[in-house]
């Protein structure tokens, strides 16, 4: 279950991050975190460099350490991404000075916030067509054709075309082959869907 | 071959874009018709709403529910059953989780290529950046304005967005 969530989020971690990817930003990543006053960046810089006092005590993981629109925020969660970002090496929330707690909860919170807006201005329509996608995409990884399956599809395309002398140029096996498997895992999922559904014309 | 392309295409459509067209309150010309029913797929009901909607962009606006032969209704009702059983899977199959990763992708996509940069404020992150590699002797080779400008303008575009969205929250440490 965990690498569907994973997946999942990449999705938004990718239109996230591949925008901060090209060499530039790369290299100036370091002298832009001081200034920045982006959410999105937790200076870990800082937080290395400073040896993490104890401010307070550390509360039980399930304390409420930070509220996001309403929604609480549990230590728990804020350990464990404290943990994620800084490769392991802080995973106490508690220690870290205010100012950098809230930021990391900024950050934390993004997705949640984001989220909270899409369900907002997002019509039901759009939210239906967008489950269905990531469902399909889910169900997708589940299902195994192989290339062998893609092969033989094409050439039973490929046979009818020319049957019915075709004029178009059939493009290349290489070329269509994931488009073929796409299509394939798609009838496949359908099919199966389709396969006990009680359809009624009125 | 071509054929088959297309037929593709329309099943991508049919599992995407109908997919909750009963939600849909299209201005339909019939009256009543979002809540006449035309079929329905494991209880789910399509109406003839929904119906003229898939037709109207199936035939070009040839051809109405009314219009259609039993054996045509049949077909469309047929066509349309994917998406629903789809939607009613999704529904059922994923966490909260994994909806709001699939919503807020989305959302940030559609934020970010709503909100215009111009060239001079592209410019203007990109000497400020160049001079602080400078004065920070990096080694690395900056790269021309040209080809980073349009990276620049939708990381730009993102922290307007995210900037707003934060502007908004309520965040409170406890």
């Amino acid at each position: 279950m965990r690498k569907y969530i994973v997946v999942a989020g990449l999705s938004l971690g990718l239109c996230i991050s591949s925008v901060s990817a090209d060499a530039l930003k790369n290299s100036l990543n370091s002298m832009l975190k001081e200034k920045d006053t982006t959410p999105s960046m937790v200076n870990l810089d800082h937080l290395m460099k400073s040896k993490p006092k104890a401010v307070r005590k550390s509360r039980s993981s399930k304390a409420v350490v930070a509220t996001v629109n309403g929604h609480k925020i549990r230590k728990k969660e804020a350990d464990a991404y404290l943990k994620q970002v800084t490769g392991g090496k802080v995973s106490d929330f508690d220690m870290l000075p205010k100012k950098q707690r809230l930021r990391l909860i900024k950050e934390l919170a993004l997705p949640l916030l984001v989220a909270q807006q899409a369900k907002k201005e997002l019509s039901t329509e759009e939210q239906n067509m967008l489950f269905s996608r990531m469902w399909m995409r889910k169900e997708a990884m589940k299902s195994k054709v192989t290339d062998e399956d893609a092969k033989k599809a094409y050439e039973q395309m490929k046979q009818k075309a020319e049957e019915n002398n075709a004029t178009g140029k059939i493009p290349e096996f290489a070329k269509v082959k994931n488009n073929i498997k796409s299509k394939l895992i798609e009838n496949q999922i359908i099919g199966s869907l389709m396969k006990d559904a009680k359809i009624k014309v009125q | 071959m071509k054929k088959n392309i297309i037929m593709i295409g329309l099943a991508f459509m049919l599992s995407t874009g109908y997919a909750s067209a009963s939600e849909t309150k299209a201005g339909n010309e019939t009256a009543g018709a979002d809540i006449m029913v035309a079929g329905s797929v494991n209880g789910m009901v399509i109406t003839v709403a929904e119906a003229n909607k898939a037709l109207n962009m199936l035939t070009k606006g040839k051809m109405t529910w009314d219009k259609l032969p039993e054996k045509g209704k049949k077909q469309l009702i047929e066509m349309m059953a994917p998406s629903k059983l789809v939607a009613a899977a999704a529904k059922k199959g994923l966490t909260d989780k994994e909806k709001e990763a699939a919503l807020a992708g989305f959302w940030m996509q559609k934020k970010i290529s709503q909100v215009e940069i111009t060239d001079k404020e592209a410019k203007a992150a990109y000497d400020k950046m160049k001079k602080a590699a400078q004065k920070a002797k990096s080694k690395k080779k900056i790269p021309e304005f040209d080809k980073v400008k349009n990276s620049i303008k939708m990381q730009l575009a993102q922290t307007k967005v995210v900037g707003k969205l934060m502007k908004n929250a309520k965040i409170k440490l406890k």
